[in-house]
């Protein structure tokens, strides 16, 4: 494994009788791209401005580069920030920006200048030098930003929803670049960001968090595909949460009650046979099949309405105890509004809760 | 808009700023009257002015108004400014009092500061002077200074601090890198301000003033008791004169400085 950069020991912060963060541990490995997830007040930005040191944990530890930092001024840390609004200096040109970090180190003019020039250069605004930061376009204010961080040779990058300010088209083009960027300086980075599709697309591993607490830490590939919460499953892109009960179990699969059907799916460890479980099924996931076709899971709805997305068409259908199913199916997809139809889907994609304890979906 | 509607406010326009400048235009006119007596015109000359020059008692006053509006301006500028950041940064118990106490020497009539001066003056002694003028002005030029401060700072981004800490700059070295020079404008608006009031204040300066050391107004205002002369006339013009150059100077300066704010979206 490789060396941890970035620790967490049961850091909580307390704001007042707020807990923002919850107890939580974690452990960021060098030159990874970490993400954490999770909706507005979930206590990601207060994890990463504790990093940062603009925050003091209320109780726990955190280490950097395997050095305790608890106490330690955010300027005496080698931890550099893309903040969300910039935060560039409004009365500095860019160049001056750029080589805040090397000045209050202070660099020698000559190498100042020159890594200055690199940097612009790696972010392409070397032009740009003699502007302020309002003569630049949002874009070009967040590459300002990140050449004014990496100079500094951080040992970790911390970025505070950076792209949040972007047009949509702009952020995926800044998603890709800085991906390359991270996979290229081998920095590693901890990012903060409200978009699922984001921390997917970007990160090594994503951390989901809700209400200043953990819920799963893992490759993005898993967190999609094998959420290991219902808030993990309804959070991160879209899904069916359908009510059922478990009416048999056996050594490695539970048949649950869904409708008036039966169906069986992976067995978990602590659901009992009479729970009420809570199933997770992906849009993505689910096929029309044909009456005479015959599979596990085979599923009698009836099509309530078919929404052309383009790429894709959406099909709302119903199960025969009112719950709804929406499809996202191919839009060659041989269904039509009001007719019954069969749906399938496999088992291992079902993922299942015990629905007692958090019934609330997202 | 209407064109009527148009022509009305136009005309309101007018018949503002004709009560603003016409008393003030008058006394320019009349600064450069031939004749002693301020309502008839006789004549053009520049007499007045040179009359005005040459007037020894003139020269004092000023420059004991402008000792006293400069070392204001300073003190004033240094402890608001400092007391500014302290309300901005740091919440404590008692704050809004705090707050409230600071409001409090922009509210009360001068004339009270004055007495109350005068009387703790008598309660320690302390012989009246020029220097006695200052610690009542210097009263309300903190509360000037701060107020005028504190708005700045409250249009600035915390995130540019810890923008400038996380890049390795200091405490200090943040102050004087990206504070200071961010609310610059604010602290000059507040010495200008102080300045100028300090050099047209009255009450303070005619209790606290020792003998001889009279300031400017309180000269202007034992002039005046013997009938306005032409000469206050060419004083005042001359102090128009220096008050419009002062707002333009300012104004060029915001201008140039109006792309900088430290504002939350770029």
């Amino acid at each position: 494994m490789a060396e941890s950069m970035v620790k967490l020991e049961n850091i909580t912060k307390q704001f007042g009788e707020l807990h923002a963060v919850d107890n939580i541990s974690l452990t960021i490995k060098q030159g990874e791209f970490l993400t954490l997830l999770g909706p507005s007040g979930c206590g990601k930005t207060t994890t990463l401005r504790m990093i940062a040191g603009f925050e003091n944990p209320t109780s726990g530890n955190i280490w950097i580069n395997q050095a305790l930092v608890n106490e330690i001024a955010p300027y005496h840390r080698e931890v550099n920030t893309v903040f969300q609004h910039y935060s560039l200096f409004p009365h500095m040109t860019v160049f001056n920006n750029v080589a805040f970090g090397l000045k209050m180190k202070k660099v020698k003019k000559a190498e100042m200048m020159e890594r200055v020039y690199n940097v612009l250069d790696l972010v392409q605004l070397k032009e740009y030098e003699n502007r302020k930061p309002n003569q630049l376009s949002g874009g070009q204010q967040q590459r300002i930003a990140i050449a004014r961080a990496i100079i500094n040779n951080p040992q970790v990058l911390l970025l505070d929803e950076p792209l949040g300010a972007l047009d949509l088209k702009l952020r995926k083009q800044m998603q890709l670049e800085l991906k390359h960027l991270q996979q290229s300086l081998g920095i590693t980075f901890i990012y903060v960001t409200h978009d699922q599709e984001e921390a997917l697309t970007m990160s090594d591993r994503i951390v989901v968090m809700n209400k200043g607490k953990i819920e799963q830490v893992d490759v993005p590939r898993v967190i999609y595909e094998m959420p290991k919460t219902l808030f993990v499953s309804s959070f991160i892109g879209d899904t069916n949460i359908l009510k059922g009960m478990v009416h048999k179990k056996s050594n490695d699969e539970l048949t649950l009650q869904l409708g008036a059907e039966m169906i069986t799916v992976k067995k978990e460890p602590t659901i009992e046979v009479d729970d009420h479980v809570l199933l997770s099924i992906r849009p993505e996931n689910i096929y029309f099949i044909k009456e005479t076709e015959s599979h596990d899971i085979k599923i009698p709805v009836k099509v309530i309405e078919c929404i052309y997305t383009g790429s894709s068409t959406k099909v709302v259908t119903q199960l025969s105890d009112g719950q709804k199913i929406v499809i996202q199916s191919t839009n060659d997809a041989i269904v039509t509004k009001n007719t019954a139809a069969f749906l399938t889907w496999k088992k291992e994609l079902t993922v299942v809760y015990k629905a007692n304890e958090k019934e609330e979906t997202f | 808009m209407r064109a009527k509607t148009r022509k009305v406010l136009f005309i309101y326009s007018l018949v503002v700023f004709a009560f603003l400048y016409i008393p003030i235009i008058v006394l320019i006119v009349f600064s450069f009257n031939d004749s002693k007596l301020g309502t008839v015109w006789t004549g053009f000359t520049f007499d007045w002015y040179i009359k005005l020059f040459s007037n020894s008692h003139i020269h004092a006053a000023l420059l004991n108004s402008l000792f006293v509006a400069m070392i204001t301006t300073i003190l004033s500028t240094i402890f608001g400014t400092l007391a500014a950041l302290a309300l901005y940064r740091y919440t404590f118990v008692g704050k809004r009092s705090i707050d409230f106490l600071f409001l409090i020497p922009v509210i009360i009539p001068d004339i009270v500061i004055a007495v109350a001066l005068l009387a703790i003056y008598g309660l320690l002694n302390i012989n009246l002077g020029l220097l006695t003028v200052i610690p009542g002005h210097v009263v309300w030029g903190i509360s000037f200074v701060m107020l005028v401060v504190l708005a700045r700072l409250s249009g600035l981004d915390r995130s540019l601090e810890e923008a400038a800490k996380d890049l390795g700059a200091n405490e200090w070295q943040t102050f004087w890198r990206v504070t200071f020079p961010l609310i610059f404008p604010g602290i000059l608006a507040g010495a200008l301000l102080t300045f100028t009031l300090s050099l047209d204040e009255f009450e303070v300066a005619f209790f606290t003033a020792g003998p001889g050391s009279s300031t400017l107004p309180v000269l202007v205002y034992s002039m005046v008791r013997l009938g306005v002369s032409p000469e206050i006339n060419a004083l005042s013009t001359i102090l128009i004169l220096v008050v419009i150059i002062a707002i333009i100077i300012w104004g060029v300066f915001i201008n140039k400085t109006k792309d900088n704010r430290g504002s939350l979206n770029d």
